[in-house]
Parts: structure tokens; sequence; C-alpha cells
């Protein structure tokens, strides 16, 4: 052969040279394929394989009441899953020993953590799936005996969720979260703004074995958590509130109750607690009842509670006194229908504040008839009735107070007794306080603030304070309270020893459950405020549908162990005066 | 006329000497260069080494981090549950607990006492109330021993008889330090 040829290495050599450089030329086009013309679309690859974006979840902020206990509060719980496909015995070791597991012994631990049966747990992990969830949200302290099972098949998935130390203590104001992190019912709600984050996002990239690349990583966007909600309420003595409502609520086997504590000098509502009420932990297995916070979002007919607004409309405007005298029948006929007293009595000869003490309905129509319906309604509007508080809590109503160019005959008759309107349970609590605050009403407040991470605090708008009745008005109004409590059939059960007390009762007749006029059943109530020389707080209590009970005797026991609560919490020193003499009857 | 004569001179053979080795500054430049890009390289070696050791201890850090969050939510979780108004009430009743109904106030400006200063006493209406209000975060609670309920035996059943501190006309006695 030619090129073997020994005697002709010059030809070789060049033969070789080409080659080479045949090689180097083929070579440097794929090189220079590879560096400058696919060079793009494979590091998009490449980096694309190592790459990870990773989004930086925001704490949800806390709700805090107003000594800064904390109600509602974000943590990581752990969604349980498991690659079936994997799922086989496993070698673990247990006090210093290999033992084998069995599929069998492995789904009977899980399942005692789990609270499942070892059955729902194998028919969880059957198959040949990669995925399969055994359980949601389950708490840190499960995720952890997992954990410590060493089971290579289960796998985590962390996700922030609420937890709400209190419970229903708080729960129907606080409200509740879903699990997909949608606020949806309270303060959790109304507050969103202030409480959700801005969730944030980084990329960095990971090599073969996971671990992250040096100064690879990329922050897009840092995590802003969310600010933290302080409340007006006191929890604790929420909690004893909401406690003695519950016990109520069974002893009179009611649908509901509810108990509203204010600080009259700020109109800060203390206590907004309502039996039976919805765990924010487990809002599921809540009636929509219950979800809802009665206090703000359910109007219904007040009954006597009204005759005090009543009569601080009559003294106001210049029509009566506290000893305006009346004759009160048992009952009144109209062409509408018939009012009458709630026990059978002769005709009685009664003041404006006999007619209080003994809550005569008949008494209260005589005196307060001779006030224009106008004039009537004109002050109802100012006592707060017919529209929604500044609160402006998720769900309020505005209760029903129809223009006085609409009522009829037994509207302009009734609703001086509180029939006939309808309103909610902080609309009547706030009344009082206006009653006991000189006549000036506040808008309550339920959120102090949003307060950052820097402590700084944002105040929510509160609507001005609205001069409604005089003083001297309110002062009167207030001698006549302290009468129903002093001398009162059911006034004085809501009396204490150690401080001067003023409030009124009132049985009310609600709605029959077909729609159709009045039912048997009532709503009881009793409000009141102390001590009377210097009124520190209003107390709202209202029973809806007490069966073992018609009279506001159901609610006089609750309104004395939460007043007395309230006042010995706060430090308020028992009274040292006592009330001035009164006429009643003539 | 001129003799040019010829002059015999000495004969030498030139000689060679060894002259001094100097670099030339095109190599020396040369070599600390490689010997420079070398160093870097080392140093960039030994920093690249320290780093990935740094990834691999944040990554152990993070881990411990991810575990020590996890035991102080466990924590937090049981401390908000023995803290709970309901564990509480329900400790309060376990324990026999009497809430005083008779508050007494000492009135720092005149030094008067307000109020009646009382025993509590027992009987089943003024115990401490078990809890009734739902809880569901409530999970752990705490476990007290039998505890033997107060009896009208051991805890006063009646108001007694005069006031138990001692008052000078119905006053505090003035502190000296006051």
């Amino acid at each position: 052969m030619t090129l073997l040829t020994p005697g002709n290495p010059r030809k070789r050599t060049r033969l070789f040279t080409g080659l080479v450089l045949l090689l180097a030329v083929v070579f440097g086009f794929r090189l220079f394929a590879f560096q400058v013309v696919d060079a793009e679309g494979i590091n998009k690859v490449s980096k694309a394989n190592r790459s990870v974006t990773r989004t930086l979840s925001a704490l949800r902020g806390d709700i805090v009441d107003s000594s800064g206990n904390v109600l509602a509060h974000s943590v990581y719980t752990y969604d349980i899953n498991a690659a079936p496909i994997n799922v086989q015995p496993v070698t673990v070791v247990r006090n210093g020993q290999e033992v084998i597991l069995t599929v069998d012994q492995q789904a009977d631990a899980i399942a005692k953590i789990l609270g499942q049966t070892k059955q729902e747990i194998l028919a969880k992990i059957a198959g040949t799936g990669v995925y399969s969830n055994l359980a949601k949200s389950v708490s840190a302290a499960r995720y952890r005996a997992l954990q410590d099972l060493d089971i290579p098949w289960l796998f985590y998935d962390p996700i922030l969720s609420r937890t709400y130390a209190e419970g229903a203590t708080t729960g129907s104001i606080v409200g509740f979260v879903g699990k997909d992190g949608i606020p949806l019912a309270g303060v959790e709600r109304q507050m969103n703004g202030c409480l959700a984050g801005v969730d944030g996002q980084e990329t960095y990239e990971r090599g073969v074995d996971g671990i992250r690349i040096p100064s690879s990583a990329v922050v897009a966007q840092q995590a802003q958590n969310g600010s933290t909600v302080r409340l007006t309420l006191n929890k604790d003595l929420q909690y004893l509130a909401q406690n003695m409502l519950y016990a109520e609520v069974k002893k009179y086997k009611a649908d509901w109750a509810t108990a509203l504590v204010v600080e009259v000098k700020t109109g800060k509502i203390l206590v907004a607690a309502e039996a039976p009420a919805v765990d924010s932990n487990d809002f599921g297995i809540a009636t929509d009842d219950s979800r809802k916070s009665r206090i703000f979002e359910t109007s219904f007919e007040p009954g006597s509670t009204m005759k005090t607004i009543t009569a601080a409309t009559l003294i106001d405007s210049g029509l009566g006194t506290p000893v305006t005298k009346v004759v009160a029948p048992y009952k009144l006929r109209f062409p509408w229908g018939l009012v009458q007293d709630s026990h059978l009595h002769p005709s009685e000869r009664l003041t404006l504040t006999g007619v209080l003490r003994d809550s005569s309905n008949t008494g209260i129509i005589k005196i307060g008839q001779v006030i224009p319906r106008q004039t009537r309604y004109d002050y109802m509007r100012k006592f707060g009735f017919g529209e929604k508080t500044s609160v402006n809590f998720p769900g309020e109503a505005s209760g029903l107070l129809r223009k006085a160019s609409d009522w009829d005959g037994a509207t302009d008759k009734v609703s001086m007794f509180g029939q006939g309107v309808s309103v909610t349970p902080i609309q009547m609590a706030m009344a009082y306080q206006t009653i006991a605050n000189k006549g000036i009403r506040l808008e309550p407040t339920l959120i102090d603030g949003c307060q950052d991470k820097s402590g700084k605090i944002s105040s929510m708008p509160t609507g001005s304070p609205t001069r409604v009745v005089s003083e001297s008005t309110a002062a009167q109004t207030m001698a006549m309270l302290e009468k129903v409590v002093e001398f009162g059939g059911i006034g004085h059960t809501a009396s204490l020893s150690e401080w001067r007390v003023a409030g009124k009762s009132g049985t009310a007749q609600v709605q029959a459950d077909n729609g159709h006029g009045y039912g048997y059943l009532h709503a009881v109530s009793f409000i009141g405020m102390a001590p009377v020389e210097d009124p520190r707080f209003v107390v709202a209590i209202t029973i809806y549908k007490p069966r073992t009970i018609s009279t506001s005797l159901g609610a006089t026991p609750s309104f004395r162990f939460i007043l007395k609560k309230a006042l010995l919490m706060y430090g308020v020193p028992p009274s040292t005066t006592k009330s001035k003499p009164l006429q009643m009857d003539w | 006329m001129s003799v040019i004569r010829a002059v015999a001179q000495p004969f030498s053979l030139p000689r060679l000497v060894a002259l001094p080795r100097v670099a030339s500054p095109r190599l020396r430049i040369g070599i600390t260069v490689i010997i420079g890009l070398v160093a870097i390289q080392m140093i960039q070696l030994v920093l690249g080494i320290l780093t990935e050791q740094g990834a691999y201890q944040m990554a152990d850090l993070k881990a411990q981090r991810h575990v020590l969050t996890t035991s102080s939510d466990i924590l937090s979780a049981e401390v908000g549950s023995l803290a709970s108004n309901q564990n509480l009430a329900n400790s309060a009743q376990s324990l026999g607990m009497i809430p005083n109904s008779s508050p007494v106030f000492l009135k720092l400006s005149d030094q008067s006492i307000i109020g009646k200063p009382m025993a509590a006493y027992f009987d089943s209406t003024h115990q401490v109330s078990r809890n009734l209000v739902p809880n569901a975060a409530m999970t752990t609670r705490s476990k007290w021993s039998a505890v033997a309920l107060p009896t009208k035996a051991n805890v006063a059943t009646v108001q007694p008889a005069s006031l138990q501190v001692t008052l000078i006309s119905g006053k505090l006695p003035v502190s000296p330090t006051h």
C-alpha cells in the first residue's frame, strides 16, 4: 500500500497533520456552536435544571386584646402525604437496635398519631400512585411524632394556619380564616388589610445534592409580615361573661344569649360575649347562626328597655318629668288592638318613675302619647337606632326603624315600649351609654387600631360624640332607673350591695317561627349601669327565646355577675352615697 | 625613506568569559504572571472549598432552625393551651377554689376602708364554675391529683363576727413612713 510505503514519511506527516486539523476544525465548529450559537438555549436549560423559585410566606398578623393577650396567631401546620409506590417494609433504629417494621405496623403507628384507624391509613397508601394525602393541617406536635417514625415514604407540606388560643371565647368577634387562607368572618375579615402580609419570592441555584449553590440566591422580593390588630376587649372578662352565658342558655333552654360591657366614658367594648359561639379553631362544626356575631348582626324587637328612651324623650322635650302622674290600667283598647300589662292589676296611680319601676305598658303609652311621633322618631335616630354603628362590623344590621310618617296606629303606640321597631344589642347598649354619659352618645369602639412592627398604632376612625339629651335629662333618667333597681319587682334582682346600680328590664314578644305574628316565646333582657354616682360600665344582657322562664328574671343573674366582675376587675370602689327619694306612686 | 618594519606582537587567544546569567525581563514577567495566576487559582480553590463548606453548614443550620421552630411551635401551643381561660377555670374548680365575693378597698387618700372584710365561705354556688366554653386549641390540660374539695369543716361557713383587721376609728393605722 502506497500510504504505508516506507520512505515516504513526509506524506504521512502531511496526512496526519491534515486529519488533526480537520478534527480541530470540526471540534472548533462544535465548540463555536455550543459556546456561541446554542449558548443561550443551553444555559437556559441548565439553569432551569438547577434553579429553584420559592415563595417566602408572609406571616399573618396577630389579633390581641386590650392588654396584648394573643387571640389569633399564625402557626405552621402540616399536610401529611405518602407515596404509595414506595410503601414497603422499612428498617428503623429503635432503642439502638435495628428493627424491621412491616407495612401493617407502619400504618398502625401512623394511624395512632393521626387519630385514624389502621384500615383508613392502609386504604390511603394502597396502589402504585406517587401521591396520597393522609391528613391535612396536622399540628406541629403530631408532625414531630410522625417524623420520629423515620418512615421514608411519608412527606410533609407545611401550611400557614391560624390558631385561636381562647377558642369560642372570642370566636364570634375575632372570626376565622378558611383553609385557603381567605378570611371569612369577624375581625379577621374586617381588618384583612392590616393583618395580611405580602409574600416574597427568592430564586437560587442548587447542586445535584440539593444544596444551595453559594452566592446564587436572588431575592426578588422580601416577605412583609402582617401587622397586629388590637381590640378593646378584655379577654378575661369576656371569658367570665361567655361562661356565664353558656350556663344560662343551657339552664333556660334558650336559643342564644348575648352580653355586652361598654366603658361609659370611652365607648370601648370590653365584652362582646355570646353563647353558643363559634370556636374559630373548628368553625366547620358550628351552625350558621353561631358563626355570626349576633351582637352586631341580629336585630329584634327589644321590648321594655325602650321605655327608658321614651321617658328620656319626654323629659328632654319638656313634656314631662320623673314625677309626671298617670293612672295606668291593666289594659288599653285601641281600634287596632289591645295593649295590656304583663300581670293583672287594678288601675294604678303612678308617676313616670313608677311606670318604669313597674314596667307598665299602659302607663308609658298614656304618658308618652303627648310626644309628637316625629319627635319620638327623631330622638330614636339620635339615640342611634335605625343605622349601623361606626364599628361597621361585617354583616352588621341597622335594625328596623320606619319613618314616623310610615308608622301605623299600632306602631305609634307600641314603639314606646319597644315593639314594632327592631334593634341590635349593640345599638341598645349604646343608647344606655348615652344616658350614663350625661346625654352624650359615643360611637362604640371594638378595634383600637392596627399596630405595625415598630409598635406604632394607626387608630381606627370613630364617629364624633353626639349630644342626644341634656345633662339634666340624663341625670333624671338615671335617677329613675336607679329606682327600678331599688324597688322594681324584677329590677331589684339586679342590685349589688356594694355599688349603686341603675337599669331596666325588657321582656319582648318575638316573631313566631312561621313568620305570622308573635309566638309564645320572648327575648328577655336587662340593661344597666354602675356605679350610679359616676357610671363606669353599661352591661346589656339578652337571652333569646328562653323556654323555662318568660320574664327578665332570666337576665338579671347574668347582669349582676358580669357587672360585679367588671367593677372588681377594674378596681371601682364601692359606692359611698345613696340615692335621693323620688315619688313613684300618688 | 621610511621603513616599515613589522613588529612582532605577542599572540593571545580571545578569552571566553562566563557572563553573569541575566534572565530576560519578559521571562520574569511571564513567570510572575504564571505564579500569580496559580496563586489566585489556589486561593480561589481554597475560598471555594470554604464557601462550599459554608453552604453545607448553612443547610445544616437551616435544618436545625426548622427543628427548633417546630419545637417552639409545639411548646407555644402547650403554653397557650395551659394558659387559656378554659384550662384555668377547670383547674380552679379541680382545686376547689372559691372566689371571695366581698370586695374590700383601701382608700389611700384618707386611709379609709371601703367594704366589709369577710372570709370567703363555701357552698356549691360559690365555687368557681367549670368551663363550658369550647376550645379546640386546648390540647394540653393541667393535671391535678385528686384534691379534697373544701367542706364546711375546713372552710369558713359564716360571716366573721368582727372585722379581721385592726382599725383605728375605721381607718388604717398610719404608717410611720407615710
